[in-house]
């Protein structure tokens, strides 16, 4: 079994263990550009850093 | 809600940096100044008055910065109490209460005696054992905040005309053998371990105390683990029976079977295999120990089989909540 365990320490002191940049819709109208962005920059699926586009498909109005 | 469940998940640790897109102004500002609390890198777009090709190339530019940023930050040794776990299952069956979620269970009693912190939810399908998770509360007081959510949320049910036995156990539940939504609530619980449970939170609430802390959810698995990587969970332990597909696309999940169908048709979804349990081939301690060594790997950089097959489900809380 591994024992030493490695993760990424954010700037106020919490541990990630994955490297996302993330492109986040507010809501589902803008989901078209935020999945354009993740396109135009290419992400790779490792470490240390792969971008992810999240889609909201829900309609946002029904989520307050 | 709707706020909380995004700005959780954008402040969540496995996220380096965040480009926020919206339609106008106002919105996205408000997600990019609370983000900006966890000093992270973060910066918003609005289309209003730009349209999108002017956002995206704005954006993009952006992006492309934060990741070549992202890319230089470093993994450190950090302590295993450090990693905040949540645990859910689905697709249950026989096996899963007898095989998987004890498993889970072991090493949630492990995490938490290193001084770690498990969130544990699905408000609804505790249903039937409500009264053991209530008994094990730590002190008086959360054991009222635990059943006045529990309440609350069976009630809001019971309220739109619903009979929560309409959906529980779910057609994949009793196609795997449970009878009833006691038996499934039994067998959920048992992933929970034998810790006390030291807090009761709202949904995408982030835990402040280490230990056992249960997490007002909905018990559909998407979006559960988005509202608990809301609340800053870091990786996810599925343990399910008759083989949910389940991926998150900031928080790993970890899923383990104890039915040997699933696991042998549907093998490229399963991260551990705990068949062995059953068979009497190893015991719970070792079957633990098997979930433990993938969650370490896991942690340090091991893709899981749903980062591998792009899961990448998010799901938000609806106005109405599901049963």
């Amino acid at each position: 079994m591994e024992n030493k365990i490695w993760g990424y320490r954010r700037e106020n002191g919490r541990v990630g263990i994955r490297n996302h940049v993330v492109i986040m819709p507010v809501d589902d109208i803008s989901n078209a550009a935020a999945e354009a962005v993740a396109k135009i920059v290419p992400w790779y699926f490792s470490d240390p850093a792969c971008i992810r586009a999240i889609t909201i498909w829900a309609g946002f109005r029904l989520v307050f | 809600m709707f706020f909380k469940t995004i700005i959780g998940n954008c402040s969540n640790p496995n996220v380096a940096a965040v480009v926020v897109i919206g339609i106008e102004p106002n919105w996205t500002n408000r997600i990019v100044e609370e983000v900006q609390k966890t000093g992270k890198p973060v910066a918003g777009f609005s289309i209003e008055r730009y349209g999108d090709l002017s956002t995206i190339e704005k954006a993009a530019r952006t992006a492309q910065k934060f990741l070549q940023n992202a890319s230089e930050i470093r993994r450190e040794p950090v302590e295993l109490s450090e990693i905040l776990v949540s645990i859910k299952c689905g697709e249950s069956d026989t096996t899963t209460g007898l095989g998987s979620c004890p498993t889970v269970g072991n090493v949630v009693d492990r995490l938490i005696d290193e001084g770690g912190t498990v969130l544990f939810g699905e408000t609804s399908e505790l249903t039937g054992g409500e009264h053991i998770i209530a008994e094990r509360c730590a002190t008086p007081e959360v054991k009222q905040k635990f059943l006045s959510l529990y309440q609350n949320y069976v009630e809001e049910i019971a309220s739109k005309g619903v009979d929560l036995l309409g959906s529980q156990p779910t057609e994949g539940n009793i196609r795997g053998g449970l009878t009833t939504i006691e038996e499934k609530a039994l067998g959920n619980i048992e992933k929970t371990g034998t810790k006390p449970v030291v807090d009761a939170l709202g949904p995408a609430e982030a835990p402040v105390k280490a230990g056992l802390n249960f997490m007002d959810t909905s018990s559909a698995a998407a979006e559960c683990i988005t509202l608990m990587a809301a609340g800053g969970a870091v990786v996810h332990f599925f343990p399910t029976g008759q083989g949910n597909i389940i991926g998150h696309p900031i928080v790993p999940v970890i899923k383990l079977s104890a039915n040997p169908i699933t696991v042998s048709t549907m093998s490229e979804h399963i991260d551990v295999d705990v068949t062995g349990l059953l068979k009497r081939e190893y015991n719970l301690q070792q079957a633990g120990d098997l979930l433990l060594d993938i969650l370490i790997r896991t942690i340090n950089g091991r893709l899981t089989a749903a980062e591998t097959l792009g899961h990448r489900e998010f799901v938000l809380t609806k106005l109405y909540r599901s049963a």
